[in-house]
């Protein structure tokens, strides 16, 4: 298993050491990396599939156990949560397409740039969060990772480009778009 | 080099309001520069850190209901409960791998240290009794 991703090398170094005490069988070490691990995961299924959702918790439960299965051929390449970060967002994904099979046409969407009104002149009103949520749950499901990558889960631009495999400039591209859009959202609620 | 509003704008959607993190500090202090000079742009900087802020607080709730519906539990025990079926198999594996490395070693140390390769080989004669007699009277 490659584990694509930026390069961090004491963080890298860690993980190796921590995933070949998993591959030796050490069960503890890897119930501390699952503990470690799974809110953060959580957080990211859910920003994806929708809060309260039963699939999110598959999800992150499919991602840990494939964790769990290839870490005696781990290649060190990036991080852990980055390489558990991008078979969950793989694993959404899939739930989505059987979920709408329109996926592709957001694919589209996520690159026409938003008409609705110009936000520069109001303060969004974001002591609203459910409005926000709502929101954020209308972007298309691109724009959304990016949002749920840089601002819930706290990833550097390298590391949510690797999870969502596309290139550093592609995944601040789409960043922007994702801000611009859910501000025009925002905009537009009275 | 002067950059144009549009252009800045577009700096602050790439990396967020705070300016204090972008890497290119010389295009941070620009916006700095334009959020002072303009109005507008301070509004548009001011409703970029609003968003941040709003964001943060989408996940702290999040988070509250994440854990307040016990789906950390659920998962890691889901989890864990399937991991030591994978540990026993592991360890017979080990096993497994154990007797076959364990032979392997007894056959070497029977070619290198019970029959070496410079002791000179024992040959066994097994006589006729029709031609040689029973054995032991040695009459034939």
């Amino acid at each position: 298993m490659q584990s694509n991703g930026p390069r961090d090398g004491d963080g890298i170094a860690r993980d190796q050491a921590r995933l070949a005490r998993v591959a030796a069988g050490d069960a503890a070490a890897f119930a501390a990396l699952v503990a470690d691990e799974t809110p953060r995961l959580l957080r990211f299924a859910a920003s994806i599939l929708g809060a309260g959702r039963a699939e999110a918790e598959e999800v992150v439960q499919e991602a840990l156990l494939r964790l769990w299965q290839q870490a005696e051929t781990w290649q060190p390449g990036g991080r852990i949560s980055t390489w558990l970060h991008r078979v969950t967002y793989r694993l959404a994904i899939d739930i989505l397409r059987r979920r709408r099979p329109s996926v592709a046409i957001e694919a589209v969407e996520d690159f026409l740039e938003d008409t609705g009104p110009e936000p520069e002149a109001r303060l969004i009103g974001v002591q609203d969060a459910a409005a926000l949520r709502a929101a954020l749950e209308s972007l298309p499901e691109r724009q959304r990772t990016a949002i749920a990558l840089c601002h819930f889960q706290g990833l550097s631009q390298a590391e949510a480009a690797a999870v969502m495999e596309v290139s550093e400039a592609a995944y601040e591209a789409l960043l922007a778009r994702a801000r611009r859009r859910l501000r025009a959202l925002l905009a537009e609620k009275p | 080099m002067v950059r144009d509003q549009r252009e800045l704008l577009d700096a602050i959607d790439r990396h967020g309001p705070d300016l204090a993190r972008w890497s290119d500090q010389v295009l941070a202090n620009d916006v700095r520069h334009a959020a002072l000079a303009d109005r507008a742009f301070r509004a548009r900087l001011d409703a970029a850190s609003s968003l941040d802020a709003g964001l943060a607080s989408v996940r702290d709730a999040m988070d509250a209901e994440i854990a307040a519906s016990g789906a950390v539990l659920r998962v890691r025990s889901a989890v864990l409960a399937a991991v030591p079926r994978r540990i026993n198999a592991r360890r017979w594996r080990l096993v497994a791998a154990a007797v076959v490395v364990a032979a392997g070693l007894g056959a070497l140390a029977d070619v290198t240290i019970l029959s070496p390769a410079g002791s000179q080989p024992v040959e066994v004669v097994i006589l006729d009794p029709l031609v040689f007699g029973p054995t032991g009277t040695g009459t034939p």
